[in-house]
């Protein structure tokens, strides 16, 4: 995916990383603000038109991860926070809400960074605004492996069907040697496109791409969102809908 | 432009697990000329080819690209000079798109990005994928694909282009379009391969190889044929 027009590169991974900075500074006993915080990967998915579903989707992969992180924390931190009707919640329970909602909101943003710039124009992004070029280009190469690895993984299970005859269970020992051979595949692969990068005169680091264009739609796309997600941030939303508004009406 | 040629002086080269793979191979091959390596799979046809690059280096005696004796230091120096296309071109494009697989060496040369632009156009429309820029490689079929790895080599401008069995897995029409991407390119071109057609049509020279030496040197037609004699 290549993204809209207005989700260039480098504003999506400026805005991406405004928004990671606000989910993690939010205190870890306000998870109602992480709350507010969601409208931009709901909102930002159904613009650029990936879906929030789809991101949402996606984004409960690490959700195991994460509830392994916050898990202890019920029992560890059991101090009570706020009553929900005559029914005790604890700090500990809090915490552990506010680590799942950070973890899901942030990956979501990754997500959507991805889905919309793409692995290399990412990593181009980064170089341009400043990131070590040993960094960008040693994680450029890894997600090249990771999908070298994935190609030869892929012919080796099409082999091993050809001639399976239908067998779909393998010992441990044999599991160990397809592991051991897609190793030994993957990197003869890695050497091969090594030496055909050197050919072509790469000597350590990639080269930047064309540079990004800011259109007048990135400069907005950007400036929008970091108000937006400011205000999400540090206005006390609950606090106002419950105080300020009625004063109004 | 007689500096561009590349000259073998009893160049033998072993590979880290014993195998030897070149054994006091001398020869010399001049600007312009066009030049097959023929000879048997492990016959030391691709370690030729790759000594030519500075991507092996001999374990013993001299290969000189011009007047440059190709070393670690210079091997950045003869990269510029002597292009090389790979047997696998999936081996060559790794980029997201077919434009920054060819922009690739032109990048790494830090040339201007409007002069990387009119490389990559000139070299796309030379193989026939200027239309096929913005696509990912991986949508290419194969012929295709090995276009798009030659444009990637032309794009640096080499004097001298070499390649390793270029018309290995291509359908008879891909074959005559790389004939006719090669038939066009007027510098230098070697190239190892087991296609005896191609060779005919592209190359006056052929060098035979055998267990790392080499047994023939000459026309075409005539290593064609001493060749043909030896493995039948």
């Amino acid at each position: 995916m290549t993204g809209t027009p207005y989700t260039a590169a480098p504003s999506m991974l400026l805005v991406t990383l405004v928004y990671l900075i606000a989910v993690l500074s939010v205190p870890i006993q306000q998870p109602a603000t992480l709350i507010w915080l969601a409208a931009y990967p709901v909102v930002a998915s159904e613009i650029t038109g990936i879906g929030f579903g789809r991101v949402f989707l996606r984004s409960l992969l690490i959700l195991p991860l994460i509830i392994f992180i916050g898990i202890f924390n019920p029992f560890l931190d059991k101090e009570t926070a706020f009553f929900m009707g005559n029914i005790p919640v604890s700090k500990g329970w809090v915490s552990f809400i506010s680590i799942i909602l950070r973890g899901l909101l942030s990956f979501q943003a990754v997500i959507l960074l991805v889905s919309n710039t793409g692995f290399i124009n990412l990593f181009n992004s980064m170089r341009r605004i400043g990131f070590p070029k040993v960094l960008t280009t040693q994680l450029l190469l890894t997600y090249r492996y990771i999908t070298l690895v994935a190609e030869e993984a892929i012919i080796m299970k099409r082999a091993r069907i050809a001639r399976g005859y239908g067998r779909s269970r393998y010992s441990l020992k044999d599991w160990g040697r397809f592991v051991g051979l897609l190793l030994i595949r993957s990197s003869n692969r890695a050497a091969s496109v090594h030496r055909a990068m050197k050919a072509r005169g790469f000597s350590g680091t990639l080269p930047l791409g064309s540079p990004m264009r800011w259109t007048a739609s990135a400069w907005i796309w950007l400036t929008a969102w970091i108000v937006i997600i400011l205000i999400l941030r540090f206005i006390d939303f609950p606090y106002f809908v419950s105080h300020l508004l009625p004063l109004n009406i | 432009m007689s500096h561009h040629y590349i000259k073998f002086s009893n160049v033998s080269y072993t590979y880290p697990d014993a195998t030897k793979a070149l054994d006091d191979v001398s020869l010399m091959i001049s600007h312009g000329e066009r030049v097959a390596l023929l000879g048997l799979n492990g016959s030391g046809k691709s370690t030729l080819l790759l000594q030519m690059n500075g991507l092996l280096l001999p374990s013993s005696g001299e290969v000189n690209v011009g007047d440059v004796p190709v070393t670690e230091k210079t091997a950045s120096i003869v990269r510029r000079t002597v292009g090389m296309v790979f047997q696998n071109p999936d081996d060559m494009l790794f980029m997201p798109t077919v434009y920054d697989d060819v922009a690739f060496g032109p990048r790494n040369m830090q040339l201007p990005e409007n002069e990387v632009a009119r490389r990559v156009e000139n070299s796309l429309s030379a193989v026939g994928l200027e239309n096929q820029a913005g696509k990912a490689s991986f949508q290419l079929s194969g012929g295709q694909r090995r276009c798009a790895a030659v444009a990637s080599v032309l794009s640096m401008e080499p004097d001298i282009l070499v390649l390793d069995e270029p018309s290995a897995n291509l359908d008879p029409l891909a074959r005559r379009n790389l004939l006719r991407i090669l038939s066009s390119f007027t510098h230098t071109i070697v190239l190892a391969t087991h296609d005896f057609e191609l060779a005919k049509k592209l190359c006056p020279r052929s060098i035979l190889l055998e267990e790392g030496k080499v047994i023939a040197d000459g026309e075409t037609e005539k290593v064609i044929e001493i060749f043909e004699n030896k493995i039948l």
